[in-house]
């Protein structure tokens, strides 16, 4: 394996691990899941089994689940063609907070961007809009962050909103509440105030910076850090034999096709961007050892476990069946995984052995819906 | 293009869009082609690699992670706005069989 390690970023992934949240070691940990056709189940994790289902309001086809991070009792979650917002008490099922996101003619829909502010007051959507005109459909050239009062009950409207470029999808609150990372082919950091771009990680527009790379492909569809506080979003990239070969696009020049990651850690908001090894498998998403910072984990039709900082892969098997979402357990020695079908499966991060299987009440499928992890 | 007359206001939009020089700023996926929207693939994609075996295991476990984000507007049916009821009877995708085909309605409105 040729590898390349070309750390564009800002710090060390090393000190980053410091800062991850403990685990209460009273708190007993549950993954949220959805299925179709609307349900949203609470799992505990321990018991590998599933204490609570809740059959959401609407149609169905959920997307995102964002649980409160000053309520564990709530979660939020992108329903309904991906055009409302229900918010549900877990223990209960009680519809808490309901908004329908497309106004008049114009039709929003949210591609799994939903975040509520680390203080539980506000709940922040990701808008692509279309106005539908008599004649034509007439698409916003921009897309829009609508802000709702967490508290705005079961005909919520957006108290303000501001305008964000195209492409982005999934969105994630900065530990310090004042700023919102959002991903997507570039990833951006905007102020939750104002809207104004803080900081941007430019991953369609290497350039100079990597001059031997072509475009790469960056996949953002997953809320995968609840644990560790640090969103892991994989690219993959070809690499040509010289600048001159990437600028004319000489495919017969290739000499690597790598995948790597841009992590982003929202602790003190840094960032880091580098390659981890050629590219054999698809990966979907990733994330994080909790005991050392150089490993991670990819999940797509296998498990896989990298080494960073030798870009080695040390680990792999192959699922049951393709998963697009992996997040680790609060103390670091499980991996939790799901989407797709209609079950969750917890491996051993050590071993990557297959620890359980979680199969889902209803049978419905989770579709692109990633997990989410708390603890209570 | 000199051929080619743009019919609609979509596609006179494609027009000004060469005209000033905008057609780079769009960016699919760019090393493979998957979104059958603008490609229309007869059916399943290619993975990176430009074979198969990298695709989902077994392929439905992908079906309603592509369809549901309209990724697969070309072959099944646009769920989020104009059939959402389409996989009403087939909540899993392991029942495939139970989804159809879907037809205009008389009055055309789908």
């Amino acid at each position: 394996m040729k590898k390349i390690l070309s750390t564009v970023a800002a710090v060390a992934l090393g000190s980053a691990i410091l800062a991850m949240p403990q685990t209460d070691a009273l708190a007993k940990e549950y993954i949220l899941a959805v299925s179709k056709p609307n349900n949203l189940h609470v799992i505990d994790a321990a018991a590998r089994s599933v204490v609570n289902t809740c059959a959401l309001v609407g149609r169905g086809s959920p997307i995102a689940i964002a649980p409160s991070p000053a309520d564990s009792s709530l979660a939020y979650v992108l329903t309904n063609g991906w055009g409302e917002i229900v918010g549900v008490n877990i223990d209960t099922c009680d519809t808490v907070f309901h908004a329908v996101l497309s106004q008049g003619n114009t039709r929003a829909r949210s591609i799994a961007g939903l975040v509520v502010s680390n203080d539980g007051s506000e709940i922040y959507v990701q808008l692509s809009e279309v106005e539908l005109l008599t004649d034509r459909y007439k698409i916003r050239p921009l897309h829009r962050i609508a802000v709702f009062h967490a508290d705005a009950g079961l005909d919520a409207q957006p108290y303000r909103s501001f305008d964000i470029p195209r492409g982005h999808t999934i969105l994630v609150a900065s530990k310090d509440n004042e700023t919102i990372w959002s991903f997507g082919p570039e990833v951006r950091q905007f102020d939750m105030k104002s809207g104004a771009i803080v900081q941007e990680i430019l991953l369609n527009s290497w350039e100079d910076a990597r001059p031997t790379y072509g475009d790469p492909d960056g996949l953002s569809f997953w809320s995968l850090y609840d644990t560790h506080d640090q969103i892991i979003m994989p690219y993959f990239a070809p690499v040509f034999a010289n600048r001159e070969a990437r600028d004319a696009g000489d495919w017969d020049q290739l000499a690597d096709f790598v995948v790597g990651t841009t992590t982003v850690n929202i602790n003190d908001n840094s960032w880091t961007q580098t390659d981890i090894a050629t590219a054999d498998v698809l990966i979907f998403s990733m994330t994080l050892d909790k005991h050392d910072p150089n490993i991670m984990y990819a999940v797509y039709t296998q498990l896989s476990k990298y080494d960073m900082a030798k870009g080695e892969l040390v680990g792999r098997i192959d699922l049951d069946h393709t998963y697009y979402s992996v997040q680790t357990s609060g103390n670091g020695d499980e991996l939790y995984i799901g989407s797709t079908f209609n079950d969750i499966a917890i491996h051993a991060a050590g071993s990557l052995e297959q620890l359980a299987t979680i199969a889902l009440p209803g049978g419905g499928d989770q579709g692109a819906c990633g997990i989410r992890v708390i603890q209570r | 293009m000199k051929h080619l007359k743009s019919l609609n206001r979509k596609a006179r939009l494609v027009d000004d869009a060469l005209d000033q020089g905008k057609m780079e700023e769009v960016r699919a996926m760019q090393t493979v082609i998957a979104g059958c929207s603008s490609t229309l693939d007869p059916g399943w994609e290619v993975d990176p690699f430009g074979g198969v075996a990298g695709l989902c295991q077994p392929m439905e476990a992908d079906l309603y992670g592509c369809s549901d984000p309209c990724w697969w507007p070309a072959q099944v049916p646009d769920t989020m706005n104009t059939y959402p009821d389409w996989n009403a009877n087939a909540p899993s995708a392991r029942d495939w069989r139970l989804l159809d085909s879907v037809f205009p309605s008389d009055d055309g409105t789908v």
